[in-house]
């Protein structure tokens, strides 16, 4: 099978950071939880691909399900544990005939530090800065084979590399709106003579408070936040022994904007990633769109 | 440093031959907490002003920046403790204010208030001592009703905000005065 077969789905799945705090959906932030906190956070994110460029017609879905868990160590250190469930299925006619693959189960999990570096805080608002770092550890399948031979490695729920990631995220955030922005830079390393490209993602986010229009004077209460956010990915080319693999690798920009319920005890939210620019290399799948859904609970 | 001496023997006199605490009681206890901006934020804080501050009845008031809560029967109250809780939470605790029911002791010009329930000591100040750290002078109306009442043995009820003194007392910072009848 060519490198071109191989390839040109798309790029890897990347679980990027997200927070678990009650602030952006598709970004990482400034905030870190209380110590002792726990905060707990399941998302459902279905993808599209059909822009395909060649005769295969390729139509790539994939629904994600990360689930997040985040322990605050202190007031300024905290851990966070990604495990994806990922489901894949890729349409294709080859020969004049359409066929359908794909691939179920557990993906690469995702273990981060956070450091809040900087804080400063007003009256009901405050500024941080943290950095995070940690690692993509290949616990999902990366040789998942069906009847007609292994998958192909877009297919695959693994990446089957172990790979570092770094990180930065700002929050500015008062009662009426938040502004955040992140920076995750993923080092992919090479398993089985292959590697996926290194990843940048970055992003800058808004949030808006719509409801209620006046605060009350007492208490807490459910708040309605309009967001919207702007979510970048550039990728290197992968590696095959050594060799750049043509479909592969680009720069990706969506533009995501979503709503938000934020309580004492919950956050619920949705969100759609749509593409404003796609510069993917070679002839790959191009994504149409990300739909999001996420609730978030902390005790 | 005068004044540190001062208060320093204040609180001696108090200890060695002061009048015993009767009752104790603080009440209507507010923070004023920096940096919470978000009602999921706000969890956090509930849980460690309970855990490590031993407080009870929490309620965060968003807007204005301020959480209210109370204090245990028989529980003193110690600012520094009430600070790191408020940090551990990820925030920042800019004042303290609260209610103190007691009795008035003095030792030559210092005053101080020794709450009902749990014998907690404040030594007290009016607003001038927040511009002039040496300054811990009365105003005269102040003077007056503090000595009434110090001489009558008569509960007061005074309320103002908290400040610690390494190695002291916290300070209040009196805002107002009741005398109550026993």
């Amino acid at each position: 099978m060519s490198l071109k077969r191989l390839f040109g789905i798309g790029t890897l799945i990347l679980i990027v950071p997200t927070s678990a705090l009650a602030v952006a959906i598709n970004s990482d932030v400034g905030l870190t939880p209380a110590k002792d906190q726990w905060i707990v956070r399941s998302q459902l994110r279905y993808t599209k691909k059909s822009d395909d460029p060649t005769a295969q017609d390729r139509e790539l879905e994939i629904f994600a399900m990360p689930q997040t868990v985040v322990y605050g160590f202190t007031e300024k250190t905290s851990m966070s544990l990604t495990i994806p469930f990922l489901n894949k299925e890729l349409d294709a006619t080859t020969d004049g005939i359409r066929t359908s693959r794909g691939d179920a189960g557990l993906g690469d999990l995702l273990l981060l530090g956070k450091y809040r570096l900087y804080t400063r805080d007003y009256p009901t608002a405050t500024s941080r800065f943290s950095v995070v770092a940690g690692t993509d550890l290949p616990t999902g399948q990366s040789g998942d084979a069906d009847a007609r031979g292994k998958l192909s490695r877009d297919l695959q729920l693994g990446s089957g590399s172990t790979d570092p990631v770094v990180g930065t995220a700002y929050t500015w955030q008062s009662l009426d709106d938040e502004w955040d922005a992140s920076l995750t830079y993923t080092f992919n390393t090479t398993a089985n003579k292959f590697a996926f490209g290194d990843v940048l993602t970055y992003t800058v986010a808004y949030q808006r408070r719509v409801w209620p229009f006046t605060l009350p004077e007492r208490g807490l209460y459910a708040q309605w936040n309009v967001v919207l956010e702007t979510n970048g990915q550039w990728e290197q080319q992968a590696k095959n022994h050594g060799s750049r693999v043509d479909n592969s690798g680009g720069h990706l920009l969506f533009l995501s904007p979503g709503v938000q319920v934020a309580t004492k005890h919950f956050v619920i939210e949705s969100s759609i990633q749509l593409p404003v620019l796609q510069n993917l290399n070679g002839n790959q799948v191009e994504p149409d769109f990300t739909l999001v859904g996420s609730i978030r609970a902390t005790f | 440093m005068r004044n540190r001496a001062a208060i320093a023997l204040v609180m001696l006199g108090l200890v060695l031959g002061g009048s015993s605490p009767v009752a104790a009681e603080i009440e209507g206890l507010q923070l004023q907490v920096d940096g919470l901006s978000c009602p999921f934020c706000a969890l956090g804080l509930d849980k460690r002003l309970k855990q490590r501050a031993g407080l009870e009845g929490i309620q965060v008031h968003l807007k204005q920046g301020v959480t209210e809560a109370a204090l245990p029967q028989g529980h003193g109250l110690d600012v520094g403790k009430l600070r790191r809780a408020v940090q551990e939470a990820g925030f920042t605790l800019r004042s303290v204010k609260l209610k103190v029911i007691g009795t008035i002791n003095r030792d030559d010009e210092h005053f101080t208030v020794v709450s009902r329930h749990d014998g907690t000591t404040f030594l007290l100040f009016d607003a001038e001592h927040q511009d002039t750290e040496a300054s811990t002078t009365l105003n005269q109306a102040l003077r007056q009703q503090l000595e009434h009442a110090q001489q009558t043995n008569k509960l007061v009820k005074l309320s103002g905000l908290v400040h610690e003194h390494a190695g002291l007392p916290a300070g209040l910072l009196i805002e107002s005065f009741e005398e109550l009848t026993k």
